[in-house]
């Protein structure tokens, strides 16, 4: 079959590799009839997230048809049409019992190596390094879904798939994102980054009841998007006072009751603190460039909620924690627990309440997948979501 | 759903067994080494049962081919860690209240022990595993600090064994990614199956 496979840092190749097979009694295989490329799949091509493996096989939002089934399947039959969740859960340790899928304990076989990074190590990805499990994504032309019963929901038949693709990740950490803003009705939320995850974000904290979102980011067409969702905008380039004196004049000094980070290591901007956080990164002395961070913690409203779904790697300096003490904020962040919503968020989809497939800006086939990388990394203005279309 | 008086006051012995357990011994008869320890979400003469059965091993232990025979003394048939082959090394066996001890024989020439007790975890939360693998490298001190380097120490090797008998325990089969399909070299045939 054919896969795009990491080859190193900015550096994706389509290769000719062996089909998946049955590995685990609990696994299916897939078809992949359309997978996405993930903003955070560019930490990945740019070298962010340790431990890749060249030849390792991309992609974390995935569906497909299934064609073969492990023996203790009993749920899911050859020919159901899945969408998988990006994080992969056992089903049956207590943090899966929990439904916190993204912290199971025994998916990732890798997890006594992210236990020495982070104390205690979390669930198992697809696409996403060895120290999160290792395992083969799906932008390949067949997948396979380990412990299958709890990382997939069946969609309904006659339905497009790039109406409910983003039920593998997006739209659940979007979602999840603006739960965890602790909404109360008629409430003020900031959301930094106008990408996939934020618009999904936009959207849910609307649904669950924010008077206003403010959407911060410098991409005219990103913003647009969330103008046309209803959001107050910030272009951070074209702002002079700094985006702190911009949302206290926007909330009347009070600042956003909650701010959400969907932005993660990444962040730009042309702030002192940010550009030596890219000055530090190219020289290795950091990791993550936490600036959207440390703007979010500034600006959220005294015993506000900040919430993180953006990615962060590793250590991350000067960040401003007395004044999150000082104000008593409060912190939700975390890898999506995506099963966890994937059947709530599709009847969301089914009722018409929201669709994600506004985001979409490209649609390639496989193998214009290494171009589609490196426009979506350099051309972020007209590149905002990439659906591969493979059968 | 809130909890009876009868489920908290046992959850209460439980919390206090496992207390008094945490100033003795690591073992009944040595302390010498913190074990590692991992919380398995069945109960605890559902994890026994799991250790009583000798066949299970060679699923979580990694390296471990299979074990001839069961009962006091046994062959354990290792993968060699580096180069083909495998080697046998003839174990005694000792099980107590819940603490199982398997210990390499003198005339096997490579010291090996795995020891495993179990106690009760709090919160009604299963069973806590506490394990120690020991061993001496089969190739010397310096090639001890190469695998500690790279991460297959005896202390790691522990880590790894209790997690994937976790995994058995809680799901049935270990977790695993080798054999699936990858762009290296290895993996770059393609015999289409579906």
């Amino acid at each position: 079959m054919k896969a795009l496979c990491w080859e190193g840092k900015q550096k994706i190749s389509v290769k000719n590799v062996r089909d998946p097979k049955i590995l685990r009694p609990d696994d299916v295989i897939i078809k992949i009839t359309t997978a996405a490329i993930c903003g955070s799949d560019l930490h990945l091509y740019n070298g962010y997230v340790p431990t890749m493996q060249k030849g390792d096989i991309m992609g974390h939002e995935n569906m497909g048809e299934i064609v073969e089934v492990g023996p203790a399947v009993k749920k899911l039959k050859v020919g159901d049409k899945i969408v998988v969740s990006f994080d992969i859960g056992c089903g049956s340790c207590h943090h899966c019992e929990e439904q916190e899928y993204s912290a199971c304990d025994n998916s990732n076989p890798n997890r006594y190596m992210a236990d020495a990074l982070y104390g205690h190590g979390g669930a198992g990805l697809f696409g996403f390094s060895h120290l999160n499990g290792g395992y083969a994504g799906g932008q390949a032309e067949f997948l396979r879904v380990p412990y299958a019963e709890t990382n997939s929901v069946v969609v309904p038949k006659g339905i497009a798939d790039e109406k409910v693709l983003f039920l593998s990740d997006i739209f659940p950490t979007g979602w999840m994102a603006a739960e965890n803003c602790n909404i109360r009705r008629g409430d003020t939320v900031a959301i930094w980054g106008a990408g996939p995850v934020g618009q999904m974000a936009i959207r849910s904290a609307f649904l669950l009841g924010a008077e206003r979102v403010i959407s911060i980011d410098h991409y005219e067409n990103r913003l647009a998007l969330s103008k046309a969702a209803g959001a107050e905008t910030i272009n951070f380039d074209q702002t002079e006072d700094g985006i702190l004196d911009e949302l206290n004049y926007l909330t009347g000094g009070v600042g956003p009751d909650s701010c959400l980070d969907a932005v993660g290591l990444e962040a730009h901007g042309h702030s002192v603190t940010a550009m030596l956080d890219r000055t530090k990164a190219a020289v290795g002395l950091a990791t993550d460039r936490p600036d959207v961070l440390r703007q979010a913690i500034q600006s959220c409203r005294k015993t506000g909620t900040i919430s993180i779904p953006g990615v962060y790697a590793a250590f991350l300096d000067k960040v401003p924690f007395g004044a999150a003490f000082a104000k008593g904020l409060k912190f939700n962040m975390g890898q999506t627990h995506t099963q966890k919503y994937m059947k709530p968020l599709l009847q969301v989809i089914l009722d018409g309440k929201i669709d994600p497939s506004v985001i979409i800006s490209h649609r390639i086939d496989i193998d214009q997948g290494p171009t589609a990388y490196q426009n979506f990394h350099s051309e972020k203005e007209e590149w905002r979501k990439v659906v591969i279309k493979m059968h | 759903m809130a909890k009876s008086e009868q489920q908290l006051k046992m959850a209460d012995a439980q919390r206090e067994s496992t207390a008094q357990r945490s100033y003795e011994a690591y073992f009944q008869d040595d302390g010498k080494q913190r074990p590692f320890s991992e919380t398995i979400n069945r109960p605890i003469a559902e994890v026994s049962a799991m250790l009583s059965e000798i066949n299970n091993f060679p699923i979580f232990l990694e390296n471990l081919e299979k074990i001839e025979s069961a009962g006091v003394t046994s062959i354990w048939k290792f993968k060699n860690r580096i180069g083909e082959g495998s080697f046998d090394l003839p174990m005694n066996s000792s099980f107590s209240e819940n603490e199982f001890k398997f210990e390499a024989k003198d005339e096997g020439g490579f010291p090996f022990s795995l020891r495993i007790n179990l106690v009760p975890a709090q919160a009604n939360r299963g069973t806590i595993v506490r394990m120690r693998c020991e061993y001496d490298t089969t190739a010397g001190r310096l090639a001890g600090m190469v695998e500690k380097l790279l991460g297959k120490d005896a202390m790691t090797l522990t880590k790894l064994t209790a997690q994937r008998f976790k995994a058995l325990c809680e799901t049935g089969s270990v977790p695993t990614i080798q054999g699936q399909s990858s762009g290296r070299e290895e993996d770059q045939s393609n015999d289409s199956k579906h």
